[in-house]
């Protein structure tokens, strides 16, 4: 039995532009899906509509289910977060706040009291001990990039959705939450990703879906995704060529 | 997080003894004390109290630290209503006149929003400077009214512009205090939901928050809450501004379980240290409590207004 499923599911603005065009697929419980397509090709239309994010002038059609519950957009945000929680690349705050006071935030929502040993876990598997006690606007992009991420691991979504969350990591981080997105998958979590970065998709992933034009074109295992012929299909004016990392075995690709 | 509260209850005793005794005059003391000095603490504590909380409310629901009563034009939407209520003659009842207060706050808060939501993001400075406009505007229609509608009219203006602490009977000084510890409390209560709006609208469901409906309550809490201040003892400005500002900076408390009673308290010290310096400065003349609060509060706005600018807060 699928976590999440799509049917024909769409999403049009009113003077009938298609920004997501009959879309669908399942997603396991504990699967990693990365999102890959180029600007403006429907990614964050339908992350954020399976995220029940309403948005005024846009329409959904089709199903949307996450564990048999339809309507996600119906439900009282509080019901909404606990299957499904969007983060986006980036956030601030006027106020003062420090990093703790925000994980503490993200372990409180719909609980009475909050899994500390949770949080501990989290901030010790992404290692943040030592950004605890700073303010959230001294945070570089970087920075506060990883806080949202042990933020949203804390929340505990059935799943969670990550709009280019992790756009201005550096190589070591990247990699490193990579690892850490994989565990918690092994631990019943459910990630969709989008990102621009194929080879860190290849790294994280199990399957890819690769949209263009509002429309996925191509939905499968890395493997299978990274050939000549589908990546012609994405860029056909692009030279890509595919290799295998000598490090992780993974496929990545050469341009 | 206890030595906050000691502080914070300490000032307020000290400030209190300070406003009772100041400059009193001992051959009345027992007469003077009950009949003028203790409504005046207490009105001083619940009306500095609610300006407080209401400005941290503020503040957070519509993400913008220079949010206040006084600069979006609330509490001078509450005088004018409670101008134009008084003069229909709603004077005689308690409830004609807050009534009139309250939906001049609602009136001034709900066309605000909907003037920014038509022109731009509310986390930017032009949500004030519209704000200001409208504070601008009621006060001059207040002016006007009041000169016009009411032959000692022009006296009442000063009262209503500048505030004064002075004509609160103990009934109404208590009602005031008893308003505001409910809707203190309440925000107290709630307050996990004020809290998921400090990272901006966006993350507001996010922490599973309905945005709608918090905003909602909160803002009509804050017209009720105002509206009476406003009816009471006339516009006070910046206590809403500072009070918060100094609990979040300065006390390092954001999340609004501490915030809302620290702000209550300080609001509280705020204003009754005010006031007693309006009635023992100059005695026997009375300073306007309201130009001395904004005499501290406009260069704090300033200081914040530029910092917010540099990109520091």
């Amino acid at each position: 039995m699928a976590l999440l499923s799509l049917r024909k599911w769409s999403v049009k603005t009113h003077p009938e532009k298609t920004l997501v065009s009959e879309t669908s697929f399942d997603l396991p419980t504990g699967a990693v899906l990365g999102v890959y397509g180029p600007n403006g090709s429907g990614k964050t239309s339908l992350l954020k509509s399976i995220s029940g994010i309403r948005i005024e002038g846009r329409e959904t059609s089709g199903e949307c289910w996450i564990e048999n519950a339809t309507a996600i957009a119906e439900m009282t945000p509080l019901e909404r977060v606990k299957l499904v929680l969007y983060l986006a690349s980036d956030f601030a705050t006027p106020f003062d706040l420090t990093v703790r006071e925000l994980l503490e935030m993200g372990a409180r929502v719909g609980v009475v009291s909050p899994d500390r040993d949770r949080v501990r876990q989290v901030i010790e598997a992404l290692h943040l001990g030592d950004f605890l006690p700073r303010v959230i606007s001294t945070l570089s992009d970087g920075e506060k990039q990883l806080v949202m991420f042990a933020r949203g691991v804390i929340q505990r979504p059935k799943v969670l959705v990550l709009d280019e969350s992790f756009s201005k990591l550096d190589l070591d981080h990247l990699l490193w939450i990579a690892k850490q997105t994989r565990r918690f998958a092994k631990e019943g979590m459910t990630f969709l990703i989008a990102s621009h970065d194929l080879n860190f998709l290849s790294e994280v992933a199990d399957e890819l879906l690769f949209m263009r034009k509002s429309v996925v074109i191509a939905k499968g295992l890395v493997n299978d995704l990274f050939t000549p012929t589908t990546l012609a299909e994405l860029y056909p004016n692009l030279a890509l060529q595919v290799v295998r990392s000598p490090e992780s075995g993974k496929l990545k690709i050469l341009y | 997080m206890k030595k906050k509260y000691w502080l914070a209850g300490l000032a307020l005793l000290a400030s209190v003894a300070i406003s009772l005794f100041l400059r009193l005059d001992f051959s009345n003391a027992a007469l003077i004390l009950r009949e003028l000095r203790l409504p005046r603490a207490l009105i001083a504590i619940g009306a500095g109290s609610a300006l407080a909380v209401s400005g941290a409310v503020m503040q957070t629901v519509l993400s913008n630290p220079l949010a206040e009563p006084y600069t979006l034009g609330i509490a001078s939407g509450a005088a004018f209503g409670a101008a134009i209520a008084t003069t229909f003659g709603w004077k005689i009842s308690f409830f004609g006149l807050n009534a009139g207060a309250v939906l001049g706050a609602l009136a001034v808060l709900v066309l605000l929003l909907k003037l920014v939501v038509r022109g731009q993001g509310r986390q930017s400075d032009s949500m004030i400077l519209l704000g200001i406009m409208l504070s601008l505007t009621c006060a001059s229609g207040l002016a006007i009214w009041m000169a016009l509608a009411d032959p000692l009219g022009v006296q009442s203006i000063n009262f209503w512009l500048l505030g004064d602490l002075s004509r609160v009977g103990l009934a109404t000084a208590l009602a005031l205090l008893g308003l505001s510890l409910v809707v203190s409390g309440y925000f107290w209560f709630f307050s996990r939901k004020l809290d998921a709006f400090l990272f901006g609208d966006d993350w507001v469901e996010g922490f599973g928050v309905s945005y709608r409906q918090t905003q909602r309550i909160a803002i009509l809490l804050v017209s009720i809450l105002v509206g009476f201040c406003v009816s009471a003892v006339g516009m006070i400005g910046f206590v809403g501004l500072i009070i918060p500002h100094l609990v979040r900076r300065h006390l390092r408390t954001s999340l609004h379980f501490h915030l809302i009673p620290l702000c209550f308290l300080w609001g509280a010290v705020a204003l009754t240290l005010g006031d007693a310096l309006a009635h023992s400065i100059g005695e026997p003349r009375e300073l306007p409590v309201g130009a001395i609060t904004s005499l501290v509060g406009a260069p704090v706005f300033i200081a914040l207004f530029i910092r917010r600018r540099r990109g520091e807060v």
